[in-house]
């Protein structure tokens, strides 16, 4: 598999300047949010929700290089589990959240170890993680304990620990902000411990990664693991954020393949990369949206398909490293 | 416009009241001149202010629409689309709201795709962004859910049409109204149909077959069915769920055949009816007294066409049909007819019923303020007029948003035609019972 | 349990396993191939519907009549996807190579729905509702003649495969791409046709189910899972496991919704699938190779 510019240390993809203006950006973004109507600020959440989901997405799709096509399972079992747990038993989101990412990184470990024991790759790891997800699905949509096809609502509530997520935008907003930036910051740690080495070895070469003493079925387990766990995070602030809850938005396909696809497109194995993925499409697919018209039905989800088959025929990187190969192009690696 | 008179009159004051040497000669010599060009612009700026005033447009309304535009239900949503057309252009090609100076309604579409999370996206983007005054829709019960949640916490008033399931109005929500019947109210009806035709035929019922596709949509029918039938004294002797999307159903309906019920109640969107009444044919069977539809795929036309003569006698429930003894009813069936050129599907009619309920709203409460169109759609009372062509006397709501006095008809394939059959006093012709 | 019901499920089973079989053969051969795993196989089942049902409806022919137009069109249409699309991500990633028909995919199921609106539509022939009785149970006719045109298409299939020259190319390439190219193969032509001849399977599968299932632009998904579930049960690239495992497949789905709510039968598939998937990854077959075995 051919790899993208993978640099181990060093100002990354987008050299000094370019951290600087980002800094300068994460700065203003913190006050901003005032100053914008409703609307915009929503968008914004939106974008930044799949920028977290995707990067966590990319921990092990990215840098470890195992396509998961299932990552809504740890997405949903975090929402259903926080949910459940606040609809029945009064217990704060906040205390949800973990409880739900431990039983995501459970299944995570679980699958990951049925998996990498028996030696399933590519394709074949990829069906599996597909197969995981459809049947929580399935059996989300018959139990009527989890909501079944109603789904489940979740009340206002006035509660000190919900009140964060559910009183205003502008809360909600500085939440998934705050997760995003853990999200960078615990990849880019990632990068620069050896683990990232490992994973770098695991993913272009894992045999030859194994003979050199790299265990790689520990390594992918545990990459794995840390992903379903921030996913399942991610997957509570949904539910907080729309207070809705119902199998196929959270459990189905179409969402797994979307953490993957703003991954993929925006640059697997860069830390940039997911978070462009999701501000190109995720913004894209809601403007794409308010253009429907008579006749519209299903024409932007073929522009967005066809999108995808350009991306993948023309820039299989990603935008991220294309971008820097222009900016960079004496870089060699 | 007089303030606007006013302040270009201003300077003429000012000069007046300087008085150096220069100005005073220069007034004294072009005082005849000064007093033409101010009468003059006086009257150029009143004759501006009049033709600005005529030919200002009036207001125009937003009104945001919640509908399927893409994914598996656009199939009925891009029909129900339809519905809320007729009805606007109507309404504006009659001088728009009289109360607000003839302004007319613009509707502005968000497409959910099926999907509460998408729904609420574009809840937003129609409230916050594009500023509607109300939000009309959306189909899908889960959908619909999610979305009034919302509308509720933004306070802005949402005419449910056509989602049926019991929940939406039972959460002490002050911004939501529902035109529809609750899906278990549906429940009631059907089993009233049951009574009613077995008294008059003496082909009574005594077991039933539930058979519902397995998302919100089936899954609420099929609990109030359940619990209808027990309070009518019918006994469930099968409850079957099925995916909506499902490629082969032979098994279950073999199931069925076996346990040989007298009547199927049966819950499924477009693609499965038309599987199941292919499947029973193919397996040469027909419950012994009949098949009955709970509104979804077996009341859209396409069922008909794309079942052929499968569909002959299917009964179903429904919430309009063209054949109904009410004044307006079949001139909306014709207005539709003309200008889209197929048949109105029950959904057109209650989103066409809903607009026109908006409007009435929107003329009582003389404004496009939010909270004042919701005290208004509180106080709806609906007995004639263009929004009553559904099959009951007056639209209304009680205290959590509910339309009161809902009921439902039972129409009948026959001929390949839906009619009427059932209350008898507004049915066109008899049933036939059995459907066999 | 009324012995005649299971055996009115196995028939059925039987019956629709020919279909699921043709499906699967077509996926397996584009694997063993070319290693592509065509995530838009369904997709191109549902356009055989519609063109079966367009015909239908403008020119009056049967539907089995556009089983023989669909071997040339599909064929075609396969080798221009492949040349077109596949092509330039062969040598890339393989997680590419999946985006890029899931991608495909996404992109046909909506342009049907653009152009052919998302309006459920049958196709009614005289035969659609003919069957035969073989004691207490129905044998429906229209499924019938799918499962044996299946089956008769498989079987040419496999003696293109196994007997004649552009056959044995196939396999040539698809055990070993260097060494065929070597031996002076078109490499490349031959991805093109196997391609073809893979999405071809598909389309003629659609037009063999037209007459007895409704067709819609969102058909494709569920044949497309359905097949995956075949090919690994009997060994992806297997030949005749393909042919097997269809026939398992549809038996097994069956029988299982007779005992679990119909909703949950798919949960059986998926869970069967992970077990293969893990434990016995070469298929129920067992025959450990990673190439078009036939």
């Amino acid at each position: 598999m051919s790899g993208s510019p993978f640099r181990l240390s060093g100002p990354g993809a987008i050299g000094y300047v370019g951290w600087g203006i980002l800094v300068l950006a994460a700065c203003l973004s913190l006050v901003v949010p005032f100053l914008l109507s409703p609307y915009v600020l929503h968008l914004i959440i939106l974008v930044l929700l799949y920028a977290y989901l995707s990067q966590c997405w990319n921990i092990v799709g990215g840098y470890a290089g195992q396509l998961s096509l299932g990552h809504a399972l740890f997405f949903g079992t975090g929402a259903y589990t926080s949910t459940l747990l606040f609809l029945h038993y009064s217990v704060t989101p906040w205390a949800g959240m973990l409880i739900g990412a431990c039983c995501a990184a459970t299944l995570g470990l679980a699958i990951g170890f049925l998996c990498f024991r028996y030696g399933l790759k590519g394709p074949y790891f990829a069906l599996v993680t597909i197969a995981f997800a459809e049947m929580a699905r399935l059996v989300a949509l018959n139990v009527t304990v989890l909501g079944g096809a109603s789904g489940l609502q979740i009340p206002l509530h006035e509660g000190a620990g919900a009140a964060v997520f559910q009183l205003s935008n502008l809360s909600a907003y500085y939440v998934i902000y705050g997760m995003t930036i853990l999200s960078v910051l615990i990849v880019n740690a990632m990068r620069h411990n050896s683990i990232g080495y490992f994973l770098l070895a695991i993913r272009e070469d894992e045999l030859g990664a194994e003979a050199v003493g790299v265990n790689p079925r520990k390594y992918k387990l545990v990459s794995l693991v840390a992903s379903a766990f921030l996913t399942a995070l991610g997957g509570t602030f949904y539910a907080q954020y729309y207070l809705f809850l119902e199998p196929n938005s959270s459990l189905g396909i179409g969402v797994s393949i979307t953490f993957a696809v703003n991954a993929i497109i925006g640059g697997r194995g860069t830390i940039l990369g997911p978070i462009l993925g999701s501000l190109l499409l995720t913004l894209s697919g809601e403007f794409t949206r308010s253009l429907v018209t008579y006749g519209g039905a299903g024409v932007h989800m073929m522009i967005f398909g066809a999108i995808l088959m350009f991306t993948c025929i023309f820039l299989p990187e990603g935008m991220v490293p294309t971008i820097a190969k222009r900016l960079n192009p004496k870089r060699t690696c | 416009m007089s303030g606007l008179v006013l302040l270009i009159g201003l300077p003429y004051q000012d000069k007046r009241l300087q008085t150096t040497p220069e100005t005073v000669v220069a007034r004294r010599e072009s005082k005849g001149g000064m007093a033409m060009k101010r009468l003059l612009s006086i009257v150029l700026l009143l004759a501006v202010a009049l033709t600005l005033h005529c030919g200002k447009k009036p207001e125009q309304i937003k009104v945001g629409i919640l509908l399927p535009l893409t994914g598996p239900q656009a199939i009925t949503g891009l029909k129900i689309k339809n519905g809320y057309e007729v009805a606007v252009d109507e309404i504006n090609s009659r001088g728009g709201i009289a109360s607000l100076r003839g302004a007319k309604i613009t509707l502005v579409y968000g497409d959910t795709e099926g999907k509460p999370d998408v729904g609420e996206s574009e809840t937003r983007r129609l409230i916050e962004k594009k500023g509607v005054c109300a939000i009309v829709g959306c189909f899908q019960s889960s959908v619909a859910t999610a979305t009034t949640a919302l509308a509720e916490r933004l306070r802005t008033p949402y005419v449910v049409d056509n989602p049926m399931a019991d929940e939406i109005t039972e959460r002490g929500f002050a911004y939501v109204f529902r035109i529809t019947a609750k899906s278990s109210w549906m429940a009631r009806d059907q089993m009233r149909f049951l009574k009613d035709i077995g008294a008059k035929t003496g082909k009574n019922v005594a077991t039933i077959a539930l058979l519902y596709e397995d998302t919100d949509f089936g899954q609420s029918n099929a609990k109030g069915q359940r619990e209808s039938a027990a309070e009518f004294g019918y006994r469930v002797v099968a409850d079957f769920s099925y995916s909506s999307q499902t490629s082969d159903i032979t098994s279950t309906i073999v199931k069925i055949k076996r346990i040989n019920p007298d009547v199927i109640l049966a819950t499924s969107y477009d693609t499965d009816a038309v599987l199941i009444v292919s499947t029973m044919a193919q397996l040469k069977y027909k419950p012994t007294l009949g098949f009955v539809g709970s509104t979804g795929g077996y009341i859209n036309p396409h069922f008909v066409s794309a079942a052929g003569a499968l569909s002959e006698h299917v009964l179903t429930s429904s919430l309009w049909n063209q054949d109904l003894k009410k004044p307006g009813a079949r001139e909306f069936y014709d207005r539709y007819k003309r200008r889209f050129g197929e048949d109105p599907v029950p959904q057109d009619a209650i989103a066409y019923a809903a607009i026109y309920v908006l409007r009435n709203a929107l003329e009582q409460s003389r404004s496009t303020d939010r909270d004042k169109i919701r005290d208004a759609l509180a106080k709806t009372e609906i007995r004639s007029g263009p929004a009553d062509i559904l099959p009951y006397d007056v639209i209304h709501f009680d205290s959590s948003g509910q339309n009161m006095d809902v009921s439902l008809v039972m129409v009948q394939i026959i001929g390949g035609q839906y009619v009427t059959v059932w209350p008898f006093d507004v049915a066109s012709e008899n049933a036939i019972w059995p459907t066999r | 349990m009324d012995i005649s019901v299971l055996l009115q499920a196995t028939i059925n089973g039987l019956l629709i396993g020919g279909v699921y079989s043709l499906v699967a053969v077509g996926l397996t051969l584009i694997f063993g191939v070319s290693r592509i795993i065509n995530f838009a196989h369904g997709e191109f089942l549902m356009l055989g519907m519609y063109l079966a049902y367009y015909v239908n409806a403008k020119l009056g022919l049967s539907p089995y009549i556009s089983v023989l137009i669909c071997i040339p069109l599909f064929m075609a249409l396969g080798a221009v996807v492949q040349t077109v699309l596949v092509n330039p991500v062969m040598k890339g990633p393989q997680d590419i190579q999946i985006l890029l028909t899931v991608a495909l995919a996404l992109f046909l199921q909506n342009a049907a729905l653009r152009f052919f609106y998302p309006t459920v539509r049958g196709l009614s022939i005289r035969s659609s509702t003919y069957s035969l009785s073989v004691g207490n149970t129905l044998i429906s006719f229209p499924r019938l003649a799918a499962s044996i045109a299946a089956i008769g298409m498989i079987l040419a299939l496999y003696s293109l495969l196994r007997y004649t020259g552009i056959g044995k190319a196939i396999r040539a390439c698809s055990e070993d791409r260097e060494g065929a190219f070597l031996a002076g193969i078109n490499v490349g032509r031959i991805f093109a046709v196997a391609f073809g001849i893979g999405i071809a399977c598909a389309g003629i599968a659609g037009a063999l189910i037209a007459p007895f299932y409704p067709l819609s632009p969102f058909t494709g998904t569920v044949f497309t899972l359905t097949a995956f579930v075949v090919v690994v049960l009997g060994g992806m690239g297997d030949f005749l496991g393909a042919l097997f495992g269809g026939f398992l497949i549809g038996v097994c789905e069956s029988l299982a919704a007779i005992f679990i709510p119909a909703s949950l039968k798919q949960v059986v598939s998926f869970g069967l699938f992970v077990l293969i998937l893990l434990f016995r990854p070469s298929g129920l077959f067992g025959r450990k190779r990673e190439w078009l075995t036939v």
